[in-house]
This record gives C-alpha cells, structure tokens and sequence, in this order.
C-alpha cells in the first residue's frame, strides 16, 4: 500500500456546509498556520423542473471566505457526483483557487461522453480541470501538506482527501449509521469501494473522518463528521470487522433496491466539465438528456 | 402493471350519446379517456399518455396499451387518437397509438402558434414544424365524426394558447380549463396561458346545458378526497366549482388565478414534455449512435 504522509499534528479548522435539496456537505478548510484554504465538494442550485440555476449555497461558502479573510487557494473534487452540481468555475471566478480531481476523472469522461453523445469538442483528458491527482499525490494548502488516496468503487474516478487529522471521504463511507455509498453506477465496484473502505480505515484511529452525505437515517439530526475509531467500531456495512465477501452480497443487494438520483443526468453532464454548464452552437446553457439511455 | 390502472365507466344516455371510459396516469394525476358510439362501436382516444421517469428519461406505454386491450377485447374501432393540447405535464402517447393502429392523430390548429414559442425557449428555430406530426389539426367550430356521434371542436384557450374542447354529444372534455368543483380550475401560468382567456373559455363550455356531462384533464384529488374523480356536470359545475361558484367577476377571477398560479412550481417533466409532444409524441429524430436527445434550456425559466 502506497505510504501517505499522514501527519496528525496538523489541525485544520473545517467548516461545514450542508445542502438541503441535495443532503450534500461541502466544506472550508482552513490551513491552521496561515489564511489559506480549500473548498471541498461545493454545490450550485438547480431547479430542474424549471432548468434553473442559481448559486445561493455557493454564495454562503463564498461570504464566509471573504468574511474570515481567507485565500482560497484549492477547489477540491471528491469525484464527478451524480447528485448534485458543482459550483467549482462559480467560486473559482470569485476567488481564484484551483480546480482538482482525481486523475481518473478521464475514465468517467469517456463513459459518459459516450453516454451523452458528446461530439469531439468535449475533451476527455480531464483537461477542464486544472489538477489531476494520482494515488499519494501531495498539494499544500498554505503551509498544510495535504494529499489525495485513491479510493474507487463508488466511481473510478473516487478520491479521499487529508488534510492533517482531517479526511474528506466523498462517497466512500457515510456516517456510522448510515453506511457507506453505492457502488452500482458505470464503472462503479462493490469489492473496490470495500478495498477503498479499508483503505480509510487504516488512517489513525483519531483521524477525523469528514462525510459528502449524510440523510439523517432513523429521524436522527444531520450530522457529518466522525472518525476512523468509530468507523471502525460501529459502522453498519463495514464495521466490526465485516468481510469483504459479506459486503460485497450486501451491497449489490442494496444497490438493486435503490432509485437513480434525481439529479443523476444534469449532475454527471456538468461534473464530467468541472461544473461548467454545456452550452449549444449559439452558446445559450442547455443540457442534453439521452431518452432510454441509462 | 396495466392491471393497476384505475377506470371508470360513464354510460351513454341514448342516441347520440357517448359511453365514456376514464382511466388514469397514476404519475401525473392525468385523466385519459375511451370515447364510445354505443351504435358503431367506433371509438376516440382522448389525451393517452406516454410515461417518462423524469430521473432516468425513459418511457413506456404502460395507459396506451391498457387502453388498446379495452379496445381489442370489446371489439371497438379506433377512429381518433386525439389531445386537447400540448401538455406540459406529460408525454403523449399519439405517435405510439397512430403507429400501432394506424388511426388519425388531430389537435388543434393553434398547435402551430405554440410551437413558434416553444422553439425560442429552446432555440432551435427549424424543430416542430406541426403539420406532419398531426393528420388533423381542428379550427374552432369545426365537426367530425366518431361512428355516429357529433363532435364539436371549440377553443379554449387560458390554459394554453391554443387547446380546445372536444364536445360529443352530451360529453365535453374540457381537458385542462376546468378541475373537478372541489380542486376549482387549471394554472395558466404557462408560455402562451393567460387567466382571463381561461374564464371565457370556461364560461363557453359552462354555457352548455346543466346536464352535460364534464370530463376534466386533471385530478389529483382533495384533502378530503383521496379517489381520484374526472367527471361531474355542468350544473355542479356551476353551483360548486370552487373558483367560480361565488360569482367572482372575471377582473376578480383573474387576480385570484394570477396568484395562485405564482406558487406552483413547474411539472416535473414540462422541458421533455413540451418538446415531445410538438412532435405529436414522438421523440426527436435520433442521433447517429441511436439514442434520442432532448434538450434542457438552462435559465429560460
Ligand atoms: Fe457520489
Ligand atoms: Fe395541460
């Protein structure tokens, strides 16, 4: 296994944002040393009935940046989510910072332009972002070493990242309660995202372990941070020393059960673009939607 | 799955008088109908939806072939496959229907001058050019025939610029103007809809005997009626329509509308619904790996 520079002694300050439409939480974090930080797996509006798009939960990250005097120095990206929109080019136009994501993004953009139909001027080489990261890839943010760890499964492209005692672990692993993500969307793997689990879980034990979802499972209040220890200790898919083979049945079993995502098709459209909105020959914003495609 | 389509049988009241079947789309509250002459057994489809999953886009016919099996097991003959207007909350199912029995498809003419809105929402200046994707397209006034019964086409604008009303007999489908008297009238808050056009068009068809029989487009029932119900008269109609049974003037039938309709989000499906449906129901010509598009206008909204 890849050696990560994990250093504990690195507090970063996080602050969390939860999305309400869309139970995502996107985060600020601050380097402890200096005025600079990142957003992670921030969220634009959509009113998909009505085809639109505004930026109120991108507006709140952005007022607390320049309210605390921060410098943003890195827009982060779990993966291509197919939940929500990205509001990455939103705040970068703002803010400045730069957009990054998992190397593997190239996978997705070849799955999905395909399954969209794109023509050649949608480039497939990840090229709309401004940073591809490999596994163990190191980026600072003031003077915080952070680094990314490959974790597919959920989707090939799925990366976690740690900032000092910190990990934003995308869709990997949800609350305790809560489980962890599926794995059944193209070119996702259930026995990946186990390994990946795993993975997390190697971190130290006091790691805190900073969620993309959470839904709030049996009535309880949103919550989005726990830790490796109590993953370990309690998770309900993968805790308390669950096999891989265990999961694995569990998971594709769940998966079946589950509906698309609301917002699967604009979500994955704008992702796989770094959160731009394609536009047609006119340049007017539209989304194109595969009838029986998916 | 078909099984699960609930129904329901209006009998006719003699000569010249339709049987009517109602049956329902579950999904999105959409009253469609089986219009009968009880002397020829010759039959109408009325406002047939085609299903759409607005998460992943795909479609079925799940109300189309239920309505096909009726036909098929009681022996009727499709003459019509007709619709009211271009819905925004569903997809028609008329270009299935005329494919799979060969009958006309008709609408109303003024279909032309909603697709000229529709193709600057979505800018595409060349699509939906109507004539071809409908074998008739009725003016006000004119007449047709199912088996031996009279049919009657009337605009009706309001709700859009250009539906109209189909009146068979004793039998009106007044599609999307009129809601059942406990839910009161449909949203004209649609492009090319407009409240005051709705009230004159609804007095037109509450202009028609009291007995008349009326069949609406919509029904979601009530908070105190859970069934779903699409047919009442025009006398109830008069006496209990909640928007209108107090005797409100138009100018305050209007205000109350405009306002009400300025809380209602729009119909899930409204973007794909609109696009389709100018086609008479068809998708959009596919693309060369074989799939169709639709297209989501961002912002027009
Ligand atoms: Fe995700
Ligand atoms: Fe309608």
């Amino acid at each position: 296994m890849t050696d990560y520079p994990v250093n504990m002694g690195v507090t970063p300050q996080v602050q969390g944002f939860f999305d309400e439409a869309t139970n995502t939480i996107s985060y600020i974090v601050k380097d402890p040393a200096s005025d600079a930080c990142a957003v992670i797996d921030s969220v634009m509006d959509i009113d998909y009935a009505a085809g639109r798009i505004t930026y109120d939960h991108a507006d709140a990250l952005i007022r607390q940046i320049e309210d605390q005097g921060l410098r943003l120095e890195w827009i982060i990206e779990t993966h291509v989510h197919a939940d929500h929109l990205s509001a990455a080019p939103y705040i970068q136009e703002k803010l400045g910072g730069r957009i990054g994501i998992g190397s593997k993004i190239m996978v997705v953009q070849d799955t999905f332009g395909k399954v969209f139909n794109e023509g050649t001027e949608f480039q497939r080489d990840g090229s709309q972002f401004d940073a591809l990261f490999e596994d163990g890839d190191t980026y600072m943010v003031g003077g915080m070493t952070c680094f990314a760890m490959y974790t597919p499964g959920h989707t090939p492209a799925c990366m976690v990242h740690v900032m000092g005692d910190a990990a934003f672990v995308g869709d990997t692993l949800f609350m305790p309660d809560g489980g962890s993500a599926r794995a059944d969307f193209p070119g996702g793997d259930a026995g990946q995202l186990y390994d990946s689990i795993q993975k997390v879980l190697a971190l130290p034990d006091a790691m805190r372990l900073f969620m993309c979802h959470d839904y709030g499972p049996n009535g309880r209040d949103i919550a989005w941070e726990t830790s490796v220890g109590d993953e370990k200790a309690h998770n309900i898919h993968v805790g308390g020393g669950k096999t891989r083979d265990e999961f694995v049945k569990f998971r594709t079993e769940r998966d079946a059960t589950l509906a698309m995502p609301r917002l699967i098709i604009p979500s994955l459209q704008v992702n796989m673009r770094a959160g731009k909105v394609p536009t047609d020959k006119d340049g007017n914003p539209v989304l194109k939607v595969p009838v029986n495609g998916l | 799955m078909s099984d699960d389509i609930l129904s329901k049988i209006s009998a006719s009241n003699g000569a010249g008088s339709p049987k009517v079947i109602g049956f329902y789309d579950e999904e999105t509250g959409s009253c469609q109908y089986i219009c009968i002459c009880p002397e020829t057994r010759h039959a109408a489809l009325i406002d047939v939806v085609q299903t759409l999953d607005p998460k992943s886009f795909s479609t079925g016919f799940a109300p189309a072939k239920w309505a096909l099996d009726y036909i098929a097991e009681r022996g009727l003959e499709l003459e019509w496959i007709l619709d009211t207007h271009p819905h925004a909350d569903h997809l028609m199912a008329g270009a299935w229907l005329k494919e799979q029995t060969g009958a006309p498809t008709g609408i109303g003419e003024k279909v032309r001058d909603i697709a000229a809105l529709w193709r600057d929402y979505y800018n595409m200046p060349d699509a939906f050019p109507v004539d071809p994707h409908f074998d008739r397209l009725f003016a006000e006034g004119e007449t047709f025939k199912i088996g031996n019964l009279d049919v009657k086409v009337m605009l009706s604008p309001g709700h859009t610029l250009g539906s109209v009303t189909y009146v068979v007999g004793d039998a009106i489908f007044a599609h999307d103007t009129l809601m059942m008297p406990d839910a009161g009238t449909s949203r004209c808050d649609f492009p090319g809809g407009t409240a005051a056009e709705l009230y004159d068009s609804i007095m037109r068809i509450l202009d028609h005997p009291d007995a008349f029989r009326v069949f609406i487009g919509h029904d979601y029932g009530t908070d105190s009626r859970d069934e779903p119900a699409w047919e009442s008269t025009v006398g109830q109609q008069k006496r209990e329509n909640i928007h209108l049974k107090d005797g409100a003037s138009k100018a305050e039938y209007v205000v109350r509308r405009e306002k009400r309709d300025a809380t209602l989000a729009l119909p899930d499906r409204m973007l794909a619904a609109l696009q389709v449906n100018l086609r008479g129901g068809r998708l959009p010509e596919p693309e060369e790996d074989g799939k169709s598009y639709l297209k989501i206008p961002v912002n027009k909204f």
